[in-house]
Formats: C-alpha cells, structure tokens, sequence
C-alpha cells in the first residue's frame, strides 16, 4: 500500500485518537481553574494595595498581561519543538544549556513551593475569618490551614481527579461572581463619581510600580501550564497557543477591572487605607450593603474553594517537578516514583505535603500574620521565582531559534521573545530594587534581601549540582531537560548507544 | 502467550482489579499486543518505526485483528507511541476477551449504590491467574536464567511500574538483576519498552488537575 493512495480522512488510528483529545475551551478551563480568579480579585489584589500602598496595581494587572502574552508568543512557539514541554526548566536547559537548565529546575521547586505553602495563609485566615463571623465557631488560622492542608495532602497521594464540570462550575460561577462585585462597586462609586485614575500609565512609571507589577505576575501563575497538555491536543499546533492567549486575556482583563473597580468604590484615594483596614474582606465589605448577605456568603465560599483549588493545584505541580527531575535522576530517583494504583507522584507529593507541614507549624509557633507574612510575603516571592523563569525562559526561545528557526516566523522567534525579555528583565529590577516596598518593611531591613537571595543561593547550587553531574554522573547530565522521555539509566530500555552505532554501515 | 500473562500479572489472582492505574493498563497491555507480534517475528520495531515483516495471518484472533490495523495503516508510518495511544484505548479488554473465550476468566458486573457501572473479568482459577506471578517472582528472586517469554513479561512488569509488586519485599539485588537481565532483550522489544514507560511517565505528568 502507498502513502500517497490512503485518503487522509480515513485513518482509523487519527480519527480515534482524536475523539479523546481536548478542545481549546477544556485547556483554559483547566488552566483558569488553577490560577482561581477569586483568590486573585478578592485575596491578591486587596493585599496588594494594602501592603505595598501602590495605587497603580489594576494597571499593573493590565501591563503584567500585555508582557505575559507577548512571553507567551515565543513560549508557545518552542512548546513545539520540546519533549517535556510542561516544565520551564526543560525549556532553558535546552536554550541555555544544561547548568542553567538544572539552576532554572531548583528556582522553580522553590519559587512554585512558595506560591503553594504561601496560599495556606490564606487559606487559613479566610476560612477562620468567616466562620467566626457567620457561625461563631473561633478556630485558630493555623488549624484551619492545617485542614486544607491534610484534604490537598491525601488528594495530592491518590490523585482524586476533581471532577472537570465541577471545575468548570466553580470557575463560571467564581467569574460570575467577580464581575457582579466589580459592576456593582462601580455602579454605587465614592464621592466624585467613577473615576479612572487608577488605570492611568503614568503609575507604570511613577515609584514603587515593582512592587505592584510582581504582585500582577503573582496573580497570573499557573497560565503556563497550557504546555503541558499539548500532546493531548487536538491540534497541538494552534489549540494550545489559543488557549495560553485567551486564559492570559481573560485574567488579564477580570483582574484589571475588578482592582478599578475596587478603587472606584472606594475612591483612588482612600483604597489603600480601605484596603490597610479591611484587608481581604474589602470587596465583601464595599458589596454588602447594596447587594445583601446571600452574595456576600457565595463570594466568601468561592473564595475558600478558590483558595483550595489553587492549593491543589500548586501541590501538583510541585509534584510534577520533583517528578520530572526524579525520573532524570537529577534528584533522587525515588522523588521519580509513582504510586502503582493511583499513578500519583507519590515521593514528590509527600516530600512537598511535609515541607508545606513544616512551613505551617513554624508560622502558627511564630505567631506571624497568616495575611502578611504567609500569604502575601510568600506568595509574592513565589511570583518573583516564576518571574526570574519566565525571564530565562524568554532568553531560552532566542537562543533555541538563534541559527535554526525551525520553520517558524521571525516574529515567534526572536522579536516577540527579544520585547518579553526586556519588559520582563526590568519588571524583574524593578521587584528586587523595591523589595522592602513588597514586604512593607524599612529599606535596609536585611529582609529585602534575604528573599531574592533565596532565589541566588537555588540557581548557585543548581550550577553547582550541574557540574557535579557532569563530572560523576554524565549520562544523568545528557540527559536534563526530557523528563519522562529520559534517556540514561534512569530508563532501562534505553537503547544503547554504542549498539545502535555498531548497526549502522 | 504473552499478553495473557501480563494482563493476569497486572490484576488481582482473586478479584480481577486492576494492580495498576488505568493509563498504566491500557498502555502496558498495549505494548503487550504488540510484543506478542513483536515475538512472532510478525513486525518489527525501530528506533521509534513499527513496520510488518510478515503479513500472514495469525492464528490467533486477536493478534490477526491487532495486526490488520497495523497492515490497514501501513502507509501513514505511525511511531510506536501513537500505536501504543491508540491501541492502549481497547487493549485491556481486548485481551480479557481472549482470555473469557479461553475459559480462563467470567464477566462479573460492578455496582455502585446498586446501579451496574462496569465489568470485572474475574479469573476462575486463581491458582492459573497467580502463576504468572509466582514463576516470575520466584525467578528473579533467585536470579535464575530466563527464556524469552520470561524476559519479555519481566520488560512489561518493569515498564508498566509492576517490579515493585512482584519483587515486593526483595533485596535491592533483585531489583538490579531484573533491570540488567531486561537489558539483554534485543533491540526491538527495548525500544518497544522505552516508549511504554515514557508514555506512561508522560501520563503522569499530563495528569489534568
């Protein structure tokens, strides 16, 4: 039989394998599912304007999404050409080499290990918070924190598959319910009308704008995960570049309004010291009289199972990492283990469940703020992480496509990614020159530097991993980057090379 | 034959569950459909390339009906890992079919709050059921040699994530005498089995949550 005789509708193996694959509609919801655009509107965005006393953070969310669609450009565009194309780290150790590549994977494990352990603040202190107001019941934050933390972690070991339509329920309802509260805050605003002063450019310039662009890159992770399902794309060519652009558009615009919306009601004057008092009941609090307890319960209850889905969500990727890089032997290969009945990253969840353990307890001993120093503290340094990745991811594409363009446009390849690296790049200065803006301490508290320090000391000591591999374990080192496609002793069924050389003429 | 062994490895002897994930089954018995042809020198594989040698047909039903699709696709030159997704959708119950027709197993129905959900193929004899097992088990427990058959399972058993359930309890010498011993199949079945494991490693990671 010829190729050229088989009508290219007929294939039996194409046309079932396509019936199971995901549509672009399943791949944002997945991933809006994750990023929880409650945790963002009603949780990140307040926290923001108290913290770090910005009033430009709903133009920041609107610049973070320009800068993060044009990231995406040449993201999307390398997703093509990868095996492994879920993590970033496999994206920069095959752009800028193998070291940085295992520099990248160590920031990541602990820049997405921040954004998790860092949201049980949130978690915890929303959750206690509206039990004692509604029902009376006073349970501590950290308890509260504690039982999110043992659903996620027995979730995270048997992999439960939270039902795709529930997501999907949850995620409509969760928008629904944040542009209600952004329609009705603008609809009743604060003396002086709506005014737009919050999303004027000129705060993209003024002082302290790092500060609140990181907290709009904090809000945007998890929309990289698009990436990971393009094998199971129908058309993995389109379907997951549509999908990254229209998840970074649509959080980019709810995000945007919904902080306008905040400052309108409040006035753009007063929001940060509404938002200093109110904390993440602000946007509760501006609805309640116009819109009566049932809303404001919905939002609240969203709000906790917002908070759970980013958890979860967060948790497997950890999971994912350690994974990958157990499977590499980059790690220790037992972090590569799975669970034989659920197939669940069962070492990965269980090392990122006890560090979160460790995390929680320290807090609740310390008797730090959940909202302050867990939530937002964390969670911004978490976005720091993902920010300096996206920043070497960016470099990565251009040095991907530097010679060989792979049949793909000069604007995929080298301009879109040459304008995200250098809008990233300076997002990036601006975060660490204004680090005690962020964390609202005073500007030579040695704090300021301690958290993007962590960040060094991860890509030193990935540096440094990296060339121990190279010396004594160099079949591991050829191999970074492929994940589950690994091919050293890690696979058993590797072909050996020389055998293969030995077949040919 | 091979598949029948490996689906029975990969149950329970008494219950007929699965020992492993669904993706983990599917694929694990999809790579064993396409062994079986592998060792009747019915196709070969390389690098990532199925191709049919030999188009005679087989005997057996199944291996006839796994091979017809391989010959009807000839053309389009799929690699092993769209055989492995497409034929890892039916292959479990494909070859628990062949095994109620041999007699080996009976369909029982699963309830769940009394409403039918789906079918176990429960073996009739365990002691038929848990052989595979037993011989492989004991095997490699002491590291004996194996034949081709055995060595084949032990790849399927090693890829699949299974080892930890047959060398349950066993020193780390059997777990390394198992990888060296698998490492000594000839090339075909080694790259057959190399992209059964990243495919379900991939799986892993793919995981929607």
């Amino acid at each position: 039989m010829q190729a050229s005789s088989t009508r290219a509708t007929s294939s039996n193996v194409t046309n079932t394998l396509a019936r199971s694959r995901l549509g672009t509609a399943s791949v944002v919801f997945f991933v809006m599912a994750a990023a929880a655009p409650l945790t963002v509107t009603a949780g990140g965005a307040t926290s923001g304007f108290a913290i770090t006393g910005s009033k430009g953070i709903p133009v920041a969310y609107l610049a973070v999404a320009v800068i993060l669609a044009l990231f995406a450009v040449g993201y999307v565009a390398m997703s093509r050409h990868l095996v492994n194309a879920g993590s970033f780290y496999s994206y920069v150790s095959q752009g800028l080499g193998k070291p940085a590549g295992v520099a990248a994977a160590f920031v990541a494990v602990l820049g997405y290990n921040a954004m998790q352990v860092g949201l049980y603040g949130g978690f915890g202190a929303v959750l206690s918070g509206w039990l004692d107001e509604r029902f009376g019941i006073q349970i501590a934050w950290w308890l509260c924190a504690l039982i999110g933390w043992a659903v996620v972690a027995v979730l995270g070991v048997l992999r439960v598959d939270l039902n795709g339509r529930v997501l999907a329920v949850m995620l409509l309802a969760e928008i629904a319910v944040a542009v209600l509260f952004a329609v009705v805050m603008v609809a009743h605003p604060a003396e002086g009308g709506v005014r737009f002063t919050a999303l004027s450019p000129s705060f993209l310039v003024a002082a302290g704008i790092g500060a609140a662009l990181v907290t709009a890159v904090t809000g945007f992770v998890g929309f990289e995960a698009t990436t990971v399902f393009s094998e199971e794309t129908r058309d993995p060519k389109r379907t997951v570049a549509r999908a990254t652009y229209i998840a970074v558009a649509v959080t980019g615009v709810l995000y945007g309004l919904s902080a306008w919306a905040l400052t309108v009601a409040t006035g753009p004057d007063n929001i940060v010291a509404a938002a200093q008092e109110h904390s993440t009941e602000l946007i509760f609090t501006l609805v309640q009289p116009h819109l009566g307890q049932f809303f404001v319960d919905l939002g609240h209850m969203l709000f906790v199972t917002s908070l759970f889905a980013a958890l979860l969500s967060f948790h497997h990727t950890v999971g994912r990492y350690l994974f990958s890089l157990g499977r590499e032997q980059v790690l220790p290969s037992i972090l590569g283990r799975t669970s034989r009945r659920t197939g669940a990253p069962k070492a990965g969840s269980i090392t990122q469940s006890a560090l979160a353990f460790v995390v929680i307890v320290g807090y609740a001993l310390a008797g730090a703020d959940p909202i302050v120093h867990l939530f937002f503290w964390i969670t911004v340094t978490g976005g720091l992480g993902v920010l300096i990745l996206m920043t070497l991811t960016s470099t990565a594409v251009i040095g991907f496509f530097a010679g060989n363009r792979r049949g793909e446009s000069l604007w995929h390849t080298f301009a879109a990614p040459l304008i995200a690296v250098t809008a990233l790049g300076y997002v990036l200065y601006l975060t660490v020159e204004q680090f005690d803006v962020l964390l609202g301490v005073d500007a030579n508290s040695p704090l300021r530097w301690a958290f993007p320090a962590a960040f060094a000391a991860a890509a030193l000591l990935g540096l440094a991993w990296a060339a121990g591999l190279k010396t004594w374990r160099p079949d591991v080192y050829a191999a970074i980057g492929r994940g589950a496609n690994a091919t050293p002793t890690a696979n058993p069924f590797a072909p050996a090379p020389s055998l293969n050389e030995a077949a040919r003429p | 034959m091979l598949a029948d062994d490996y689906y029975r490895l990969a149950h329970h002897d008494v219950t007929g569950r699965p020992r492993l994930h669904p993706t983990a089954v599917g694929l694990g018995c999809a790579a064993a459909l396409l062994a079986e042809l592998l060792g009747a020198r019915r196709v070969v594989v390389e690098d990532d390339a199925v191709s049919v040698i030999d188009r005679k047909p087989p005997s057996d039903s199944l291996m006839h009906f796994v091979l017809d699709q391989l010959v009807a696709e000839e053309g389009r030159r799929h690699n092993v890992r769209t055989w492995l997704a497409f034929l890892s959708k039916d292959a479990t119950v494909q070859i628990a079919q062949r095994l109620l027709r041999g007699g080996h197993v009976r369909m029982a129905a699963v309830r769940k709050l009394g409403r039918q959900t789906g079918v176990l193929y429960v073996p009739v004899d365990m002691n038929v059921a848990a052989l595979p097992w037993a011989l492989l088990s004991q095997r490699l427990r002491r590291h004996e040699p194996m034949d081709y058959e055995e060595l084949a399972l032990a790849g399927l058993v090693l890829a699949t994530g299974l080892d930890s359930f047959v060398l349950d309890g066993a020193p780390a010498a059997s777990f390394d005498f198992l990888k060296h011993q698998v490492g000594t199949l000839w090339p075909p079945m080694r790259s057959l089995l190399f992209y059964a494991h990243a495919a379900i490693g991939e799986a892993v990671l793919a995981h929607r949550t």
